[in-house]
């Protein structure tokens, strides 16, 4: 089940030090990166139903990192925005889908997380992983009623790497370092 | 803001700083359990990071300020800022060496401690025991892979509507616990499951279909749920029509061997991710401990600019204490600084500051005393009548009251502290004065003696007692010298013997005349007829000589009568020059030729006289004048008047001056004595009562033979002070009034 929240109430710090440790790094090499290459909804009987498709290139450190154990988690947050022509455009719902990438070791398997319905599948290959994780088809976004009629909305997704799901002692450095930096810009479509 | 970092830096926020310090504590400790993976912290840890980082800038900047500040008053050299600056140094030094050391030894345990728990033993030990979970699981997937091959074959020939039943038998043949066929593009042809509770198969993923189709068979491991694993068997079932199918079974791997394996799994990844960790583990654990040094040196810094600001403030304050007392501040209290030896200095102080604040006002007090028994004995000096002078061992003048300016006319107080000589020289009214009583400066005993003296206000005699003063008043070999102006005394004690002369001449000699003069009378009158013409003559001549004579006497001592019994004075101011001119106006065609000239000056001039005396003794100058020049020599009179400046002290000179012959050389010595005349008529006292006249308005009188011959008076009378202006100068003295003396009726 999506878990629809308030989008104020969501404080992550990762922001902030992105922010901060991101001013300090601004230069570096591409190393990598996600993007949103469609997202559209469609509404069904009163109710939106989302399909995207993302692309995950992670970068090699990540890529060693999940090879050697270490759990790679990726959100994927979906927002709805009520536009307004005076003002930042107002948050009206969001909610995000969490995934957890690793591999396992002794069958030789990446497994799939879905940490929001615990749901768990085993692929062969990375690339048949990400492949998975990359496709939404017909998930359950909203219900028509809980927005205004007279507004004008649009929806909005992105997909980024969760470094505060890292092993502590890898924080840091993800912190610092591009490598570690992976999140696709918000791709928005009227709704 | 700003402010609280001013306070905090000050060492007046002790309460936040530590409660910083305490919370960057709690952080630091949160901060290290966080690295060491606890699960319990590990999700907070970036938060931690942050927020510590904040804290420690926080101090930083606390610090920072705190150094500027400290230098900023060592440049400009604000007591106690040095040592301060010093103590703090050496406290952050002895403080930050041994943390360093400790540093730096935690940091190469820490490295090398870290490295210690890889082992390539342990490492290959890990990877054979996977490889050999690995071995046996692949035997039992071979075997699976077998197994659901024969199946798939015995599937081939069945239609339709028996697959769902086949499948239910081939898994209560077989270990599978799912059996699925697929159609095209992964159709569910039929499954059958051991668990009563799942809805749908688990489908293959596109890549395993893909591969079958190829005609490779799917053989893999995959785990389930949390633990255990289950073998995924997709093989191809043959073709019906042109739609490949494929048979998938899920055939769960024993217990024991799926917890070995899992056991297995676990550990390796364990180690795994350790290793692959190594790294940035040791940045973690060399950050959280290099926070915790900065925290130390903070602290550490922060601490000694606290200690040494409370070590250093305690002696400032006495500093500043210190140079109050040198100001003459002596209510200065420092606030106490506890029980050591500074706050023992401390109250040293304190106690110091009030036992000089007593001791001063102890000091005022008694100078209080002094000034008032000062004010005392001025006062009682000041309202004596005589005049004291007090003169040290050197001569110089020490005290002096007000009435010993007021009888000498002169402002001692302008000469107080000055010797003899000086004085003499400044003031030449004093010259007299001070020549008479020198030689008694050198007496020890006590004197007393009339001494005559010119002031301002003419002729004085002053009765001076001297006396030296004793040793113990510091004053040793100065004298106390009090005077009295006995001149009025003096003038009514000659006035009583001359007025009791008149008495007695009038008792012993007017008294015998009457009868001489009748006697003679009667001799003449009873024997004149008795004689000849020739004796008759010689009686005649006789008895009227006689008679003449008596009548001679008796004017004469009528005359001294006069003399001595002198009016009471009646004084009113007076206009000098239209006196004299109303005066003089009745000689004006005087009949013997004799020209009188006035030479008055332009101002007037104004006395303090008695009208009537004054009147006589303008007559009495001028009929003597007149008188003297009666005999041929001389013919002009020249009565001037003029205001004059002499010792010291304005008056009024009327003079009379004439062209006669003037004064014999032996007269003029005793020219004012009673009974002195060169006139063969004169009475002799015209002069006498001339002076006694000026001399009761308190002026002089003076003879003088000018060089171009003839005589010259002239009568010197005090000018005439306006009230409203007699506090400028002193008032003369004023002339004792006589008391008329009784008539010898």
């Amino acid at each position: 089940m999506p878990i629809v929240r308030q989008h104020a109430q969501r404080l992550g710090v990762a922001p902030l030090l992105w922010l901060l440790l991101g001013l300090l790094n601004l230069s570096g090499a591409w190393a990598g990166g996600f993007e949103v290459i469609s997202a559209s909804t469609k509404l069904d009987s009163g109710l939106y139903r989302l399909s995207a498709r993302i692309e995950y290139h992670f970068s090699k450190p990540a890529l060693d990192a999940m090879q050697n154990g270490v759990p790679l988690t990726v959100e994927i947050e979906m927002a709805v925005r009520r536009r307004r022509s005076w003002a930042w455009d107002e948050t009206v719902y969001s909610l995000s889908q969490r995934f957890r990438l690793e591999y396992h070791t002794l069958s030789r398997q990446y497994l799939v997380n879905n940490l929001n319905s615990g749901e768990r599948r085993g692929f062969p290959t990375g690339n048949a992983a990400l492949q998975f994780i990359g496709q939404i088809h017909d998930f359950p976004f909203l219900d028509k009623g809980l927005l205004s009629p007279n507004e004008r909305y649009e929806g909005a997704l992105r997909a980024w790497l969760d470094i505060e799901s890292l092993p502590v002692p890898l924080r840091v450095l993800a912190y610092l370092s591009d490598d570690w930096r992976l999140t696709s810009d918000w791709y928005t479509w009227p709704l | 803001m700003a402010a609280l970092i001013r306070r905090l830096a000050r060492g007046q926020g002790l309460a936040p700083t530590i409660l910083l310090l305490g919370l960057l504590l709690v952080l630091l400790v949160l901060m290290g359990r966080a690295t060491t993976n606890s699960a319990q912290f590990g999700k907070m840890y970036s938060w931690l990071l942050l927020v510590s980082a904040v804290g420690l800038a926080a101090l930083a900047i606390l610090i920072l300020y705190n150094l500027v500040g400290l230098i900023r008053l060592y440049r400009h050299r604000v007591p106690g800022s040095r040592l301060t600056l010093r103590l703090a140094g050496i406290f952050a030094l002895l403080a930050i060496t041994p943390v360093a050391l400790v540093y730096g030894f935690s940091l190469h345990f820490l490295q090398r401690g870290i490295d210690s728990w890889f082992n390539v033993q342990v490492d290959r030990g890990l990877e054979d025991a996977l490889e050999l979970s690995r071995t046996a699981l692949d035997l039992r997937m071979r075997e699976v892979l077998k197994q659901t091959a024969r199946t798939a074959e015995r599937m081939l020939d069945s239609d339709s509507e028996q697959l769902g039943r086949q499948l239910d038998a081939q898994l209560d043949l077989g270990e599978a616990s799912e059996l699925t066929l697929f159609g095209q593009g992964g159709r569910i042809i039929a499954t059958a499951t051991m668990d009563p509770m799942a809805m749908l198969p688990h489908s293959p993923p596109e890549t395993v279909l893909l591969q079958v189709r190829q005609g490779r068979a799917y053989v893999g491991l995959e785990p389930t749920g949390e633990t255990g694993f289950h073998i995924r068997v997709v093989v191809s079932a043959g073709r019906v029509g042109n739609e490949e199918r494929l048979l998938q079974a899920l055939v769960p791997v024993t217990d024991r061997l799926s917890l070995l394996a899992d056991a297995v799994q676990a550990a390796f990844d364990s180690y795994r991710e350790l290793t692959f960790l190594r790294a940035p583990l040791k940045v973690s654990f060399t950050l959280t401990l290099s926070l915790a040094l900065l925290f130390a040196v903070l602290a550490a810094f922060w601490a000694a600019f606290y200690t040494a600001r409370r070590l250093v403030r305690p002696l400032r304050e006495l500093a500043d204490g210190t140079q109050a007392v040198a100001a003459g501040q002596f209510n200065k209290q420092l606030a106490g600084a506890g029980s050591d030896e500074l706050g023992f200095l401390v109250e040293s102080f304190n106690e110091m500051t009030r036992n000089l604040a007593q001791a001063r006002d102890a000091a005022q007090r008694s100078q209080a005393l002094v000034e008032s028994q000062r004010a005392y004995l001025e006062t009682v000096l000041a309202r004596l009548s005589s005049g004291v002078v007090i003169i040290d061992q050197g001569g110089h003048l020490q005290t002096c009251n007000t009435a010993a300016s007021q009888l000498l006319g002169v402002k001692l107080d302008d000469y107080l502290g000055g010797n003899p000589q000086w004085i003499a020289q400044t003031q030449p009214l004093l010259q007299d004065f001070i020549a008479a009583i020198g030689p008694h400066l050198e007496t020890t005993g006590d004197w007393r003696e009339e001494i005559p003296w010119f002031g301002a206000t003419g002729r004085r005699i002053l009765m001076c007692r001297g006396s030296a003063l004793p040793d113990a008043v510091g004053l040793r070999g100065g004298h106390v010298i009090v005077f009295d102006d006995i001149t009025n005394l003096v003038r009514a004690e000659r006035e009583a013997a001359w007025t009791e002369v008149a008495r007695r001449l009038a008792h012993e000699i007017k008294n015998p005349l009457t009868p001489i003069q009748l006697a003679a009378e009667r001799i003449r009158h009873k024997y004149l007829k008795l004689f000849d013409e020739e004796q008759g003559k010689v009686l005649e001549r006789g008895t009227h000589t006689i008679v003449q004579q008596v009548q001679a006497m008796k004017e004469m001592v009528d005359a001294f009568n006069e003399y001595a019994r002198s009016p009471r004075l009646q004084l009113a101011p007076l206009e000098l020059n239209e006196f004299i001119t109303e005066v003089l106006y009745l000689y004006r065609d005087y009949p013997a030729g004799v020209e009188i000239k006035l030479e008055l000056a332009p101002e007037p001039l104004l006395i303090n006289g008695d009208n009537g005396r004054l009147r006589q003794l303008l007559h009495n100058l001028v009929k003597n004048a007149i008188e003297a020049m009666r005999d041929g020599q001389g013919s002009t009179l020249w009565v001037s008047s003029r205001r004059e400046h002499v010792a010291g002290a304005d008056c009024i000179e009327l003079s009379v001056r004439d062209n006669g012959p003037g004064f014999p050389n032996h007269i003029l010595a005793s020219a004012f004595e009673p009974y002195v005349t060169t006139k063969p008529k004169g009475t002799g006292l015209g002069l006498a009562i001339v002076k006694k006249i000026v001399e009761e308005h308190g002026g002089w009188i003076q003879l003088e033979t000018p060089a171009d011959g003839g005589a010259r008076v002239s009568v010197r009378l005090p000018i005439f002070h306006d009230p409203a202006q007699a506090e400028a100068s002193p008032m003369p003295a004023p002339p004792l009034h006589h008391t008329d003396k009784e008539d010898d009726a």
